[in-house]
């Protein structure tokens, strides 16, 4: 690449005539700079060397520190449950009165068990059928969610990347602050709405404020108005109307931006667990997320073992998904492709 | 870039498919066994208080006239009939014979005799099965001793009865003629003693004996002709409610299991051949109180305890709510016998204690609609309280404008450790939204907390203008009590008082002292025990129980647990041990008491009796009440009072439902029955003063007070006394006398001054306190680090709610 | 056409313009039936957003001015004074605060070194990539486990500390709860700050890169003066989201600590749970309301900020 470069005097020399500002002077003599450059390639190969390893040292030793509480969580779901308490039990004791109680004993922080065992999870997979039900739970709730959020949220940021006016400048900020909101602030209101809806204690009351969240939104608007308006204006010209756009050039466009806003609305659902335990009060339509969050001490192996079959659907939309969220990502970090 | 997503793509996708097969199966299995809607116009169980929905039909009771004399206590349902025992006592030999009613169309006919055992044979439990065979198991007691015999003989020989009687276990037939009967004293012997808890007979003719309890979880099997085969047993933990026969004809038991989380009630099939339990069928009701088994049509088990009625469901592992006793007017607790006809119309036997008798009740199914409609007042209460429940039934017999429900938010089905936390949870979201039950129990809520928030509305007006209760005539330090930030929250009924005793000697004579008192004390006795069976974290709790002012300053909003005090406190709970071991050697407490090796004896005083009983562990000593130790050494007195009924001040039939408080409190004055506690009420507390102190001689036929020996008064002896046996072997026993006037007074100068702790106030701090001080306890904090993280989080706690 | 190359710290265009959106000349039919038909579009989220957001919010300002929810008494601006001058309250903001000041910078500065670390081509770059992200899909109460275990009194970490030679920290109970919070939000949310800054390293026109090299400008300057105009947005957005995700932190520190966690970990949302616990509704809603209008102001900074910067690299 660098001959063709360098072949392009003329380049070079519009190059050398705008650095005014630079200290060192180009010399232009072709042979001078050609030996310059290969004694630069091979500087620059030894450093690119020296760097990229030093750059896969450092790149793996993070890799490492975030990948260890996850391999752990699985490893230590294969363990069987006395050894669990005999290397954790001392961390999560519970005393008599159901408080928990932090005992003395030095923990041990296992990654390779030392037996190899399932008997976690045919505790969860096949005893107690109930587990099971409970992640029904979580995607009955958290499916629906997903999908008619960026549903909505597609064509509600269509609507405001297409005519930016004041008001609706004032609206998304608004939409902007209500996403920052943190739940308590909403979560009694959003009782009394359900009440007097009369959804509560029913799947909706969870569906609907989940639909409606202004998180997506906000994610897709910043990359639909990066679609180039050439676009949009050919469309027109073509005699497309606003509903035809919007189905035919921006939803293909904005599938990768889609994709990764999904990812993130279903892995913050996935997770919520106030919500179900306000606005649910029937045990048995509680999501797993809630389940989890109360583990107590006798089940830290179940908790592992659960917490993994936990990760499974995540790690399945995450690993199906990458690409498209990578791709997604990239388009939302508001770079031209 | 895209070519890229290809080539990595396809493994990917592979595992992708992979893992969402494996959980669209996991989701489709348990999707099947998770069961939906209710049989038949049934109720949902509803988890965490959720009320029931409407359902489209509802039970009503209809009562039935029995014969007059009918045994119905104890019987045993029959095909078409039931059947009782019937024991006579003649000329020093048992008779006992089983008398036969058969029913038909809701109707019982007079009773004949069926069949009559042998001398001496007592009928101890029926079975019967679905053919008309009738089954029995009797007792042929050994010889009693003579006219002649001592007392001594006697006791003897009603020790261990069970032990030396012979057991046989008889089948009559249709018409009463015997077909079997066999000898299995043998089977007897395996446990301590023999008792037979119930016995089933499933459609084969096998029977089925449950000796729960007293021959650890068996149930021992016999086969169709009456010999037995074995034991089907579980595990220790586990215990064993009920048999039932269920469909197929099978035997069922239901029992009790534990896990990690708490409790589940499950059924499972008894294997006869296997001498084992079958499989077991999930979420079972009531398994530790199941007094019902019924099979319907659908191969259902109808099952019940004394709040409602269920119908469960092999096939979905589940049940459905068919009725509330309470909803139906029904106390629950006098409930005897729930059975059901051929045609499986269901009936229930219930019987008044006091009175000895009984009635029979149809349970006919209605539909809702057709049910007169009343205002609902609704108590909500956090875990289920079944004294209620008799007053509920009697108010709502009574009122025909208003009806009283009761609505538990703990699910005590499925407990485990947050239960508590989800029940407050919820109730704070219903008055938080406007649909506060409308009367609260307060038992387990932060009374402060919910007055000041003026959830509770202020009852005093209601009592002063009440024309069945006088203001004037309850104690002061009661009403005093249940008043927060100047409302009156709730009226108590009756109270205790929780106060410790110790000899005068030791801590003089003056009803009060401090936490450094207590601590001198016992450093003068290094060796002894403060208070029995206290471990470290009770001696926390005691000594700050009352004390909590002298660390935390409310105006200021500064707490001083980092201060010396404090740490003293910790050190000198950390001397006691952590857990206790209740099996080791020791003698009884007044023997302790006597010797110093127990220094203070800790009691709650419901009764007058109680307090004698108290100082009669000291002896002959002198005996101070001091108290719990207090930051300024006043009146250390616990007042607990008994039902804390507050109403809200959302509801919307105020008037009714100070209607039912009224009752509440009302009855409970007035009842002649035993009563826990003293009653609130200055009146009625004079008339169990005066009871107590009255002097109960006994009478010959001629009206004259009969006289022992020695010329003495015979005092008939009330109320039995206490007994103790010490793990070492020794024995203490106490034989009521009457009360004296001073310790009839020293009841009123406790209450006087006494002071009520809500016990929830602070349930945080002590939280807190707990977990904190556990690391010291453990060792692996200093006593300084350890004060100052409470002082810190304590400080938190207090700013945070000023 | 314009092509400018410079190298100085003159405002760098790329390739090809990108122009906003035509928005048709004002009073034009067109231009009212655009407005009209995309208001159609927004509709049914503002429909939903208004009742289960706008509604409720509502709400909490009504609730602000009572003392009570059940009383309803009006007491104006009470509530905000009280809350105001509560100690628990100002030691909840300054934690807040102090951690969003610590967490949100490091998690930019750091996942923009690790991107860079991750763009020099080392080998197995995009398994990297996805061990980075990993953090984002573990649950977490999984989470909260392993980091007790970690970070309890006698867990792994004070293992480690103690093989060194000095005395076990304390982790959760002292001033030091900060880094272990401070170490899980990073965890967290390294991995996708760090996509979004290779994204937009990947994006750098290749051109420019080249001049600086031929220029011999050393990698620092390279940097400096030209890879920063280009991440500008990228930094502003991320600044954002990691800001969001600041927030959101509440829910592992309740998970690792309960209602009452030592001081310093006391965050907004610890009182606000807890007043709603104690049914004291009306401070909750003092609270949310003086929070939301700090963020107000805060975002609102960052979007004119983003306005500006966009606008220099949009051209």
């Amino acid at each position: 690449m660098e001959e063709e470069k360098m072949d392009d005097l003329s380049e070079l020399i519009a190059a050398a005539e705008k650095a005014k500002k630079k200290k060192k002077r180009i010399d232009i003599s072709a042979e001078k700079l050609r030996k310059m450059d290969k004694f630069a390639a091979k500087r620059r190969k030894l450093d690119n060397f020296l760097s990229i390893g030093l750059a896969t040292l450092i790149a793996a030793f993070f890799a490492i520190m975030f990948l260890m509480p996850i391999i752990l969580t699985i490893t230590n779901s294969f363990m069987a449950a006395s050894e669990i308490s005999s290397n954790y039990g001392m961390v999560f004791a519970t005393n008599a009165n159901g408080g928990k109680v932090y005992i003395s004993e030095k923990v041990n922080l296992k990654f390779i068990p030392d037996m190899v065992s399932f008997s976690q999870y045919s505790t969860v997979l096949f005893k107690s059928p109930e587990y099971l039900l409970k992640f029904w739970n979580s995607v009955v709730l958290v499916g629906p969610i997903v999908l008619f959020q960026l549903i909505v949220a597609s064509l509600a940021s269509y609507g405001f990347a297409r005519y930016t006016g004041k008001l609706r400048a004032i609206v998304f900020f608004a939409y902007v602050i209500l996403m920052l909101m943190p739940y308590q602030v909403t979560l009694v209101p959003n009782y009394l709405v359900s009440n007097w809806l009369s959804i509560l204690d029913t799947y909706w009351a969870i569906w609907l404020p989940g639909i409606f969240s202004p998180f997506a939104v906000f994610l897709l608007t910043k990359f639909m108005k990066r679609i180039p308006s050439s676009m949009i204006e050919a469309a027109q010209i073509d005699g497309a109307g606003e509903w035809q756009i919007y189905q035919k050039i921006c939803m293909p466009l904005c599938k990768g931006a889609i994709c990764s806003a999904a990812i993130l609305v279903f892995i913050d659902y996935w997770n919520m667990v106030e919500q179900p335990l306000i606005l649910l009060a029937d045990g048995e339509k509680h999501p797993l997320s809630v389940f989890l969050s109360k583990i107590n001490s006798g089940e830290v192996g179940l908790a592992f073992a659960v917490a993994t079959i936990y990760m499974v659907p995540t790690l399945l939309v995450f690993l199906y998904g990458e690409e498209y969220l990578v791709d997604g990502i990239t388009y939302q970090g508001g770079v031209k492709g | 870039m895209f070519q890229r997503k290809h080539q990595k793509g396809n493994w990917k996708v592979w595992l992708c498919t992979g893992m969402a097969a494996m959980l669209v199966l996991g989701a489709a299995g348990c999707n099947s066994s998770k069961g939906t809607d209710a049989t038949g116009g049934g109720q949902k169980e509803g988890k965490n208080g959720v009320e029931e929905l409407a359902p489209e039909f509802t039970y009503v009771a209809e009562y039935l006239s029995m014969p007059e004399d009918m045994e119905s206590y104890n019987l045993t349902i029959g095909k078409d009939c039931a059947y009782a025992i019937h024991g006579d006592y003649e000329d020093g030999a048992s008779k006992y014979s089983i008398l036969k009613y058969p029913f038909a169309n809701g109707v019982f006919q007079n009773g004949e005799v069926f069949a009559a055992a042998s001398e001496n044979m007592i009928i101890q439990s029926l079975g019967a099965d679905q053919a008309g065979n009738l089954y029995y198991v009797g007792q042929k007691q050994p010889e009693e001793p003579g006219e002649d015999a001592s007392e001594q003989d006697w006791s003897d020989y009603y020790e261990n009865l069970s032990s030396k009687s012979e057991y046989h276990l008889f089948k009559l037939d249709a018409q009463g003629n015997q077909v079997y009967e066999e000898d299995f004293t043998e089977q007897t012997k395996q446990g301590d003693y023999f008792y037979l808890q119930e016995m089933k007979i499933d459609d084969q003719g096998r029977a089925y004996l449950s000796v729960n309890g007293s021959m650890g979880n068996n149930i021992l099997l016999f086969d169709e002709n009456g010999k037995f085969s074995g034991n089907a047993s579980v595990d220790q933990q586990s215990w064993i409610s009920s048999i039932c026969v269920a469909k197929d004809g099978k035997a069922y038991a239901s029992y009790v299991q534990y896990n990690n989380e708490g409790m589940e009630g499950v059924i499972a099939e008894i294997d006869f051949d296997g001498k084992k339990f079958g499989k077991a069928y999930k979420n079972f009701p009531c398994a530790s109180g199941n007094r019902v088994c019924l099979r319907t049509a659908e191969d259902n088990l109808i099952c019940g305890d004394e709040n409602a009625l269920y119908e469960y469901s092999f096939e979905k592992e589940e049940a459905a709510k068919l009725l509330t006793w309470l909803d139906c007017d029904i106390e629950g607790n006098r409930i005897n016998k729930v059975f059901m006809d051929s045609e499986g119309k269901i009936y229930a036997m219930i019987h008044d204690w006091e009175n000895g008798s009984a009635e029979l009740a149809f349970m006919k199914k209605v539909r809702t609609e057709d049910v007169v409609k009343r205002e609902k007042i609704v108590i909500g209460m956090i875990y289920s309280n079944s004294n209620l429940a008799s007053k509920i039934v009697a108010f709502n017999k009574n009122n025909d404008k208003y009806r009283v429900t009761m609505k538990t938010y703990m699910d005590e089905n499925n407990w485990s450790e947050k239960s508590f936390e989800d029940a407050i949870a919820n109730l704070t979201n219903d008055i938080l939204s406007g649909n506060s039950p409308d009367i609260l129990d307060l038992n387990g809520l932060d009374i402060q907390n919910l007055a000041s928030k003026g959830v509770l509305e202020d009852l005093a007006p209601y009592l002063e203008k009440s024309s069945v209760l006088d203001k004037d005539d309850f104690f002061e330090s009661i009403l005093k009590a249940a008043t927060f930030n100047g409302k009156m929250v709730y009226v108590p009924s009756s109270f205790t008082l929780e106060t410790i005793a110790a000899k005068s000697s030791l801590v003089g004579d003056k009803m009060g002292w401090t936490m450094e008192d207590v601590v001198r004390l016992k450093n003068q006795y290094p060796d002894s025990e403060l208070i029995e069976y206290a471990t470290k974290k009770d001696i926390m709790q005691i000594m700050l129980m009352m004390n909590k002012d002298s660390f935390i300053d409310q105006e200021t909003g500064t707490c001083h647990f980092d201060g010396k005090e404090f740490k003293d406190l910790l050190v000198f709970a950390n001397a006691f041990p952590k857990e206790y071991d209740y099996n080791a050697e020791r003698p009884v407490t007044p023997y302790l008491l006597a010797d110093n090796r127990l220094l203070l004896s800790m009691t709650s005083i419901y009764s007058f009796e109680e307090v004698q009983s108290t100082l009669a562990f000291f002896g002959d000593e002198d005996v101070t009440f001091i108290g719990f130790p207090t930051y300024n050494g006043s009146n250390g007195t616990l007042l607990s009072p008994s039902d804390q009924y507050g109403m809200s001040a959302q509801s919307k039939n105020k008037e009714a439902a100070w209607a039912f408080l009224e009752e509440i409190i009302n009855s409970s004055a007035d009842s002649e029955g035993y009563m826990w506690g003293f009653s609130s009420l200055k009146s009625r507390y004079e008339k169990q003063k005066a009871e107590a102190l009255e002097i109960k001689y006994v009478y010959d036929e001629n009206g004259e007070i009969m006289k022992d020996d020695e010329g003495n008064p015979i005092i008939e002896n009330s109320n039995g006394g206490w007994s103790m046996t010490g793990s070492d072997g020794s024995q203490w026993t106490y034989d009521y006398r009457p009360i004296t006037k001073e310790e009839v007074d020293l009841v009123e100068k406790l209450l006087d001054g006494a002071r009520a702790i809500n016990m929830n106030m602070d349930n945080e701090l002590n939280k807190i306190i707990d977990e904190e001080a556990e690391y010291y306890f453990s060792g692996s904090k200093s006593v300084d680090e350890v004060a100052s993280i409470i002082q810190n989080r304590v400080n938190l706690y207090v700013q945070e709610n000023r | 056409m314009e092509k400018k190359v410079t190298l100085t710290k003159a405002k760098v265009n790329s390739e090809e313009p990108v122009k906003k959106v035509k928005v048709p000349k004002r009073n034009s039919r067109r231009f009212r039936k655009l407005k009209f038909k995309s208001g159609l579009f927004i509709a049914p989220s503002f429909l939903g957003v208004m009742a289960f957001f706008i509604v409720p919010f509502g709400v909490i300002i009504y609730y602000s001015v009572l003392d009570n929810p059940i009383s309803a008494n009006y007491v104006g601006f009470e509530n905000f004074k009280n809350v105001a001058t509560n100690e628990a309250f100002m030691t909840a903001v300054k934690n807040t605060g102090m951690f969003s000041l610590i967490a949100v910078p490091l998690a930019v500065v750091l996942s923009l070194i690790l991107a860079m670390v991750l763009d020099l081509n080392i080998p197995f770059r995009s398994q990297f990539r996805t061990f980075f992200l990993s953090p984002m899909m573990v649950p977490v109460a999984s989470i909260v486990l392993i980091w007790q275990v970690l970070f309890h009194n006698n867990g792994a970490v004070n293992d480690l500390v103690m093989k060194f030679g000095m005395d076990r920290i304390d982790w959760m109970k002292s001033d030091y709860s900060i880094i272990v919070i401070v170490v899980l939000f990073l965890w967290k949310n390294l991995g996708y700050n760090m996509i979004l800054f290779m994204a937009a390293l990947a994006s750098i026109p290749k051109d420019i890169l080249e001049v600086a090299r031929l220029e011999n400008a050393n990698p620092l300057q390279t940097f400096f003066y030209v890879k920063i105009r280009y991440l500008s947005s990228t930094i502003l957005f991320v600044t954002i989201m990691s800001l969001i995700s600041s927030f959101k932190i509440f829910r592992e520190i309740y998970l690792l600590t309960t209602d009452y966690p030592y001081p310093t970990m006391y965050m907004l949302q610890h009182y606000m749970n807890n007043k709603f616990k104690k049914l004291d509704y009306q401070a909750l809603s003092a609270g949310a309301i003086m929070m939301s209008v700090v963020m107000i102001l805060i975002i609102g900074l960052l979007f004119i900020i983003d306005e500006y910067f966009g606008k220099d690299v949009e051209g």
